[in-house]
C-alpha cells in the first residue's frame, strides 16, 4: 500500500517562501542600488535601451489613454494656423527646433531629445497632440502649456504642427518673414490647398514599372535602394517613404520627388545628380516605388492632411 | 575617393584610420554627435536614439562619394559642412549648430568609421 505523499504541502510552502524571501532581497538590492547613487542620471549619458523602451511603451500607452474623449475643433482656418505658427516659434521651437532651424542650447541638453515635430507629429492624433500640449510629459522634458495657454491657443499649436510636415525650410522662412512684417492671413497663404501629387501617385504610378526603370536609368549605380543596389555615390534610398527631405531642400511628397528626379539642377544647380531626361509619367513610376520602402505611415498622414485642407472637412 | 582609399586597407584598424584621416577623436565625435543631437534627423549606426529620418542615413558614410549633393566627401569638406551648412547650401534643412573646428574633427573621425 502506498501512503499519500506529504511532500507536495511542504513544497508549496517553501517556494512560497523561498520567493517572498526572494522578492524582500530584490526589493532591499534595489533600494540598496538607489541610495548607492551608482545609477547615473546624467542627462548627457543615454539612457539603457531597457529603460528607453519602457519609457516610451509606457508614455505611449498613457498619452493613449488619457487623451480620449478630446473633441477636436476645426483645425484648417487660416487664422487658427498663423496663430499656431507665432505660438510655435515662441514655445515650442527653442527645444523642438524647425524646418530648417535648429533647437537653442538649452533644448539640446534635454534626454530625451525634443524629436523634431515635422515627423514625430505623424505618430499621433490631433487629440493626443493637444494633450501632450496641455499637461507635458514626465520624465521628459516637455512641459505643460495648459497653465498658460488657453484651450484656443494650444488647439492653435496643433493646427500648426499639421502644417508643418508640409513645409520646407524656405516654406518656413516665408511664414516667419511674414509674421515678422506683419502680413495679414488675408494676403498669405497659411493653409494651402495644394494637392502635393497624391492623387496622380494614387491613380497612376506603377511600382513596378517603377522599379524597372530605376534599373534603366542607371539611378541604382549611385543610389543604394533597399533590395535594388548599393551605390553609394549619392545618398541611401533606404525608407524613402518615411524620408522628410529631399536632397535637404524639398518636402518629401509626390509631387516633389517627381520635380526632382525629371529636373535636379533645377532646385540645386551645383548638384552631383545628373538632369537624365527622365519624363514625369516615369518619374511618377520610380516614385511610386521608392514609396513602397520603409513604414507607410507618414505619408498616410501627410495624404489625410493634404485631403483635408482640399475638402475643407475634419481630418 | 581618397577617404575610401585611406579607410579600405584593414577594417580592424578602421578607427585609427578614421582619426587620422579626420585628425580627431572618433569616440569624442560619437558622444558629440549625440550630445548635438545629430541622431534626430540622421540614422547614426552605433549612436544611441541616433534613428532620425529627416535628412539621409549616415551608414557607410566613408564609402560616400558626395556630401549635401555637392560637395567631394574630403575631410576638409566635411568640416566645412558639419560646422556651416548654410554656407555651403543655403536654405539646407540641416542647421548651423555652432560646432566648433575641433569638435567637427571628432565628430569627422567618428563618420569616417562607418564603412
Amino acid at each position: 500500500m502506498i501512503r499519500p505523499a506529504r511532500v507536495p504541502k511542504l513544497t508549496i510552502k517553501t517556494t512560497l517562501f523561498i520567493l517572498a524571501a526572494c522578492l524582500a532581497v530584490e526589493g532591499l538590492g534595489g533600494l540598496f542600488f538607489m541610495a548607492s547613487g551608482l545609477y547615473n542620471i546624467a542627462a548627457d549619458e543615454p539612457h539603457f535601451t531597457l529603460a528607453r523602451w519602457m519609457l516610451q511603451a509606457g508614455r505611449t500607452r498613457s498619452i493613449q489613454f488619457r487623451s480620449r474623449g478630446i473633441k477636436v475643433p476645426n483645425l484648417r482656418d487660416p487664422s487658427l494656423v498663423r496663430n499656431g505658427f507665432v505660438l510655435y516659434r515662441k514655445n515650442c521651437q527653442p527645444c523642438h527646433g524647425a524646418p530648417g532651424v535648429a533647437e537653442q542650447q538649452i533644448g539640446r541638453g534635454i534626454n530625451p531629445k525634443p524629436p523634431p515635430l515635422e515627423i514625430a507629429s505623424n505618430h499621433w492624433t490631433n487629440s493626443q497632440l493637444f494633450w501632450i500640449t496641455s499637461h507635458g510629459l514626465k520624465m521628459s522634458g516637455m512641459p505643460g502649456f495648459g497653465s498658460h495657454l488657453s484651450e484656443t491657443d494650444r488647439w492653435a499649436i496643433v493646427a500648426f504642427l499639421r502644417r508643418i510636415v508640409l513645409l520646407s525650410p524656405a516654406d518656413y522662412e516665408r511664414f516667419s518673414n511674414a509674421t515678422d512684417l506683419g502680413i495679414g492671413g488675408q494676403n498669405f497663404s497659411w493653409v494651402s490647398n495644394e494637392d502635393y501629387g497624391f492623387a496622380q501617385l494614387k491613380a497612376q504610378g506603377n511600382s513596378d514599372r517603377g522599379r524597372d526603370l530605376l534599373h534603366q536609368y542607371g539611378c541604382i549605380t549611385c543610389h543604394t535602394i533597399a533590395a535594388l543596389s548599393s551605390g553609394n555615390t549619392g545618398p541611401p534610398l533606404t525608407d524613402y517613404a518615411e524620408r522628410q527631405y529631399i536632397a535637404g531642400l524639398l518636402v518629401n511628397v509626390p509631387a516633389n520627388t517627381v520635380a526632382w528626379i525629371t529636373n535636379p539642377k533645377r532646385f540645386k544647380a551645383d548638384t552631383a545628380m545628373p538632369n537624365l531626361n527622365v519624363q514625369p509619367a516615369q518619374a511618377l513610376d520610380m516614385a511610386a516605388y521608392l514609396y513602397t520602402l520603409g513604414s507607410p505611415r507618414r505619408l498616410t498622414v501627410l495624404e489625410r492632411i493634404v485631403a483635408g485642407h482640399r475638402s475643407r472637412s475634419d481630418y | 575617393m581618397f577617404v575610401v582609399a585611406f579607410l579600405s586597407s584593414a577594417c580592424n584598424r578602421s578607427e585609427n584610420q578614421a582619426e587620422a584621416a579626420a585628425g580627431g577623436n572618433a569616440k569624442v565625435g560619437r558622444h558629440l554627435i549625440y550630445s548635438y543631437g545629430c541622431g534626430s534627423c540622421h540614422a547614426i549606426p552605433g549612436v544611441a536614439e541616433a534613428k532620425g529620418t529627416l535628412g539621409p542615413p549616415l551608414q557607410g558614410f566613408a564609402y560616400r562619394t558626395y556630401i549635401a549633393g555637392s560637395l567631394q566627401n574630403t575631410p576638409e569638406n566635411l568640416f566645412r559642412w558639419i560646422t556651416k551648412p548654410q554656407e555651403v547650401v543655403a536654405g539646407s534643412a540641416m542647421p548651423d549648430l555652432g560646432v566648433s573646428d575641433r569638435q567637427a574633427r571628432d565628430i569627422a573621425a567618428y563618420l569616417y568609421t562607418l564603412q
